[in-house]
C-alpha cells in the first residue's frame, strides 16, 4: 500500500463515488421488485459495504501474515489501518442494513443468521482493537495483534459464509429461499451501478486506511526523532 | 512424541495435585446448573441444548484457560528451554481436551440428575459434546495464550474468547438439539463433520501461530 502515488486513484475514486451516489438514486428500477420497492436501492450502499469489508479485511489479514514473516513494522501499520477501515466499513454496512430493515421488516434487528453472524464478527474485531489498546510494548503489540488477526479471519469467514448456508431459513434477501437480487434484475441495469459502487466504496475506504497509515508512520517517526535527539 | 506425552502427564498431575482448581470448576458447574433449575424448573427438550452449552462455556472458561493466564514470564522462559512451543501447545491442547471431557461429562450428569433425562439420543449427544468440546477447549487454550500476553489478561480473556467460539458453538448447539429430539444420527452427521473440520482448522492455526505468541 504505502503512499498512494497516483493522483488518478483519487480522481477515479471521487468520480465513482459521485456516480454511485447520484445514479444510484436516479436509476430507473426494474418494474417488478415487489415489496422491496425503492428500498432496493440499498443495494448500492449496503451490499458494497460488505463486499468491500471482505476485501479490506482480507488485505489486512495478508499484511498481518507478511508482518509475521519479515517483522517489518510498516506492514503491521498497514494491517492495522486496513483492519480499522474494515471495521468502519462493517459498521456502516450494519447501520445501513438496520435502517433498511427498519423500513422493510419493521424492526432494525431480526433473528437472522447473517445479522447475528456479523454482530459476533464485529465483536471479534472489537477484540482486535482491545488488544491494540492493552499492550504497551510496541513490538509485542504488533506481534500479538497480528497473531490475533490471523486467527480470527478464518473464523469470521466461517461465521458469515458457512453459518447462513447451514441455516434452514433466512429472511435476508439473497440467502436461503428468500428473494434475491438476481431474480429481480432481468434487465441487469442495476449491475451497472452495483459493480462501480463496490469498486468505488472499496477504493474510498482503502484511501482512508492509507491516510491513517501515513499519520501513524509520521507519529512513529516523530517519536523516534524524540528518542534519538 | 514422548516429550508431549510426558508434558501431558505433568499437566494432569499438577491438576490433580492442586485439587482446588478442578473442584472449584466442578462446584461452579453444579451451582450454575442449580441456578438454571431454580430459574426454570420445568426444562423441556427445546431448551436443554442451549442451557447446557451456556453453562458449559461460562463455567469452563476459567478452568481451561488458567494455565496460560497464571503463567509468569519466568515460567514461559523455563518451558522454552525444555520443550518446543509447538510441543507445549499440543500437550496443553491434549490436557485441556481431557479436562473438557471431565467437565462435559460432569455437567451432563448434573443436568440429567437435576432436570431429569430429556435427551432422546444420549450416545449422539455425548459424541457431539466431545467434538464440540474439543473445538471449544482448543479455542480457549489458544486465545488464552494470546490474552496472557496483554497487560490485562483477566479482563480481556472473555472478550477475546467468547466471540471466537460462536461458530463451533452454534453448530454444536444445532446438532445437540437434533440429538435431544432424537432425530437420528444421520441427520446430525453433516454438522458433526463440519465441527470436526473447524476443530482441525483451529488446531492447525494454533500450531502455526504459537511460536509467534511465545517469543518474548
Amino acid at each position: 500500500m504505502g503512499k498512494i502515488p497516483n493522483k488518478w486513484y483519487k480522481i477515479v475514486t471521487i468520480l465513482l463515488m459521485c456516480y454511485t451516489l447520484a445514479y444510484g438514486l436516479l436509476l430507473p428500477l426494474p418494474s417488478d421488485v415487489g415489496m422491496l420497492d425503492e428500498t432496493i436501492r440499498n443495494l448500492f450502499y449496503h451490499v458494497p459495504m460488505w463486499f468491500g469489508m471482505m476485501i479490506i479485511l482480507m488485505a489486512a489479514w495478508i499484511y498481518s501474515i507478511i508482518y509475521l514473516q519479515n517483522q517489518n513494522a510498516k506492514m503491521e501499520i498497514y494491517a492495522r489501518a486496513l483492519t480499522y477501515s474494515g471495521i468502519l466499513m462493517g459498521l456502516c454496512g450494519l447501520f445501513t442494513g438496520m435502517f433498511w430493515g427498519y423500513n422493510t421488516w419493521g424492526s432494525p434487528w431480526t433473528n437472522d443468521p447473517k445479522l447475528n453472524g456479523v454482530a459476533v464478527g464485529m465483536c471479534m474485531y472489537a477484540g482486535y482493537w482491545l488488544i491494540q489498546r492493552s499492550i504497551s510494548d510496541d513490538e509485542k503489540r504488533a506481534r500479538i495483534s497480528s497473531v490475533y488477526n490471523i486467527f480470527i479471519f478464518p473464523l469470521f469467514i466461517a461465521l458469515i459464509f458457512v453459518m447462513p448456508k447451514l441455516a434452514k431459513f433466512s429472511i435476508h434477501p439473497g440467502s436461503g429461499e428468500s428473494v434475491n437480487f438476481k431474480s429481480y434484475n432481468k434487465t441487469s441495469n442495476m449491475e451497472m451501478v452495483l459493480y462501480p459502487a463496490v469498486i468505488g466504496w472499496t477504493m474510498l475506504f482503502v484511501w482512508i486506511a492509507e491516510i491513517r497509515a501515513r499519520i501513524e508512520r509520521y507519529k512513529q517517526q516523530k517519536n523516534n526523532e524524540k528518542l534519538f535527539a | 512424541m514422548s516429550s508431549i506425552n510426558h508434558t501431558v502427564k505433568f499437566f494432569l498431575q499438577a491438576e490433580w495435585k492442586s485439587k482446588f482448581a478442578l473442584s472449584s470448576v466442578l462446584v461452579h458447574i453444579f451451582i450454575a446448573v442449580l441456578i438454571t433449575y431454580l430459574c426454570l424448573p420445568g426444562m423441556d427438550q427445546a431448551l436443554f441444548s442451549a442451557f447446557f452449552w451456556i453453562v458449559v462455556i461460562f463455567t469452563t472458561l476459567q478452568g481451561i484457560s488458567k494455565a496460560f493466564i497464571q503463567m509468569h514470564k519466568g515460567h514461559f522462559l523455563y518451558w522454552h528451554q525444555l520443550i518446543s512451543p509447538v510441543d507445549f501447545l499440543l500437550a496443553k491442547l491434549i490436557a485441556n481436551f481431557l479436562l473438557m471431557i471431565v467437565f462435559n461429562v460432569f455437567a451432563l450428569i448434573v443436568f440429567t440428575v437435576i432436570h431429569g433425562n430429556v435427551i432422546d439420543d444420549m450416545g449422539s449427544f455425548m459424541l457431539i459434546a466431545l467434538v464440540t468440546g474439543t473445538g471449544i477447549s482448543s479455542i480457549f487454550t489458544i486465545s488464552s495464550s494470546i490474552a496472557a500476553k496483554t497487560d490485562h489478561p483477566g479482563m480481556l480473556l472473555p472478550v477475546l474468547t467468547f466471540p471466537l467460539i460462536v461458530p463451533v458453538l452454534l453448530m454444536g448447539l444445532n446438532a445437540g438439539k437434533k440429538a435431544v429430539d432424537g432425530l437420528g444420527f444421520r441427520t446430525l452427521a453433516p454438522e458433526l463433520l463440519l465441527i470436526l473440520l473447524m476443530d482441525i482448522l483451529i488446531v492447525v492455526l494454533g500450531i502455526i501461530l504459537i511460536k509467534f505468541i511465545w517469543k518474548d
